[in-house]
């Protein structure tokens, strides 16, 4: 029953329970904002941030689960806000064509939980911290910006500027600048250094350590 | 007589004082432990509660003591920006000092933090280091990093017995990703005898635990008959469920084996693929 529900998305999930839940809550956005024309609405990316944004603050500031759970479930809401396929796809430029498929493969797995780690740190949820949009506007002919701004409780403000275009019947975030600078950008210069300097391999390996590291201890 | 009496009296005397000093002592170092204690108890709830400043203000002055587990847990923090501005050179200083007092997690994440090369490059050697020593600690998830790195040669020559070695090892503590690759190895016969029955074995274990490519590859050796009784309802069970996470090659392979098999076969494995539920191990 899952599996029919979930195919139309084309996205990896790690099991089948996510992807129905998942799937609802795609519907219901899909309803919320209507059909999808070229060019993506500004207003509507706008209320797609702020709907990630509260998702996170719900998700983490239940007190059900560990934090190092609730940061995973708020991961996998996340997967399905981003077009992974398309961000890892621009990241890795000129080299998407020359590793093998069993390599892509590693490296789209790999990718997706790096980038869903990175970005959905910048969308705030945490004890004491609030997002807010300050503004959308059209970029390019087919994507919104939306600005925001995280106030965060012991560090300074960040203001992440949310690339979002709409696919089909979704919204999807295809990049985000922090403090003006693209991730997307900055990661394709230094994956291409990693691949120069230590292979493609070398590349899995640093992706799969980022993504690796023991969480905090209890005791 | 009585030079033995007083010489016994004052033996005696001393005893006594010793184990008044000894408990005095252990009280003071109990007290000053069950402090700690609950010191650290306050950084953990206040971390859980996502209170990350109020965690670093209750681990910073016991990880300065020499608490290993403070000193790690502040490094997280330094490590994610948590609580304070994210500085590498930090998390890096402080989980050194929870390594240099065994702490197998914190060896783990200085190998991470060397083979990630964050805002830098990866050094692969320094890397090495740490991961052997966690490795040799017993944290599978370590075993399989250094699996990976001697099969791929990074920082040393490619040594695919050592990699074996140390997949074999992740992979029996019930690491998917290494059950997994160790399915892979036996099944190209790389630096090992080729063998179908143990790749089939390893894919099976990482497919039941959920790993997507795992799953495809147990459904091909269905397919194929390789290493196991050809069964076209199990390859499409298999490829069913690898292909709900996304598996490229799997989606393929359930439209191949859908045309060609009976539709009470079909419906069956879809059936099995519709209740089947991933069963972690450990």
């Amino acid at each position: 029953m899952s599996i029919i529900l979930f195919r139309p998305l084309q996205h990896p999930v790690s099991n089948i329970r996510p992807a129905l839940r998942i799937a609802v809550v795609a519907a219901a956005l899909c309803g919320l904002f209507g059909s999808a024309s070229a060019a993506t609405s500004p207003q509507g990316a706008a209320q797609f941030i702020q709907w990630l944004g509260d998702q996170a603050i719900s998700t983490l500031g239940s007190t059900n689960s560990s934090l190092e759970q609730r940061e995973a479930s708020v991961r996998e809401l996340m997967r399905h806000g981003f077009d992974l396929q398309f961000i890892g796809r621009f990241v890795l430029g000129r080299h998407w064509r020359k590793v093998t498929p069993d390599q892509r493969a590693q490296y789209q797995q790999l990718f997706a939980s790096y980038i869903l780690q990175t970005y959905s740190s910048h969308l705030g949820g945490y004890s004491g911290e609030s997002l807010s949009i300050k503004g959308a506007k059209p970029a390019g002919s087919k994507d919104a910006i939306v600005q925001t701004r995280i106030v965060r409780p012991s560090a300074p403000p960040i203001d992440a500027d949310w690339r979002v275009r709409a696919q089909g019947n979704q919204y999807m975030i295809i990049d985000v600048a922090v403090e003006g600078v693209s991730m997307a950008v900055t990661q394709r210069s230094e994956f291409a250094s990693v691949i120069k300097n230590h292979g493609f391999d070398g590349l899995l390996a640093a992706l799969r350590a980022r993504t690796d590291k023991m969480p905090a201890s209890a005791h | 007589m009585v030079g033995s009496n007083h010489s016994s009296g004052m033996k005696a005397r001393r005893a006594k004082a010793a184990v008044l000093a000894f408990v005095l002592v252990c009280g003071a170092l109990t007290t000053a432990s069950s402090t700690a204690n609950a010191d650290f108890d306050t950084g953990w709830h206040a971390y859980q509660k996502t209170d990350f400043a109020g965690a670093f203000n209750a681990w910073q002055p016991l990880a300065r003591q020499g608490d290993a587990r403070a000193q790690f847990n502040l490094g997280i923090l330094y490590d994610q920006g948590k609580g304070v501005a994210r500085d590498p050179a930090q998390a890096i200083h402080w989980w050194r000092l929870a390594a240099e007092q065994g702490m197998t997690a914190a060896e783990h994440n200085l190998a991470s933090h060397f083979l990630a090369g964050e805002g830098g490059d990866p050094d692969f050697e320094e890397a090495l280091t740490w991961l052997k020593r966690a490795a040799g600690h017993g944290l599978a998830r370590s075993q399989y990093t250094l699996g990976k790195i001697f099969g791929y040669g990074l920082g040393t020559t490619r040594d695919m017995k050592s990699a074996v070695n140390w997949m074999r090892k992740a992979a029996e503590q019930g690491h998917k990703g290494a059950q997994y690759n160790l399915g892979k190895i036996f099944r190209d016969g790389d630096g090992i005898s080729p063998n179908m029955v143990a790749a089939v074995y390893w894919f099976r274990r990482a497919a039941n635990q959920g790993h997507a490519r795992a799953q495809s590859r147990l459904s091909t050796r269905y397919e194929r008959g390789e290493g196991v009784q050809a069964d076209n309802i199990q390859a499409l069970f298999w490829a069913l469920l690898a292909a709900d996470q996304g598996e490229q090659l799997a989606v393929e392979n359930v439209a191949t084996l859908r045309r060609s098999m009976e539709p009470a076969d079909v419906e069956l494995a879809e059936r099995r693929a519709a209740t089947w539920k991933a069963k972690p191990e450990g």
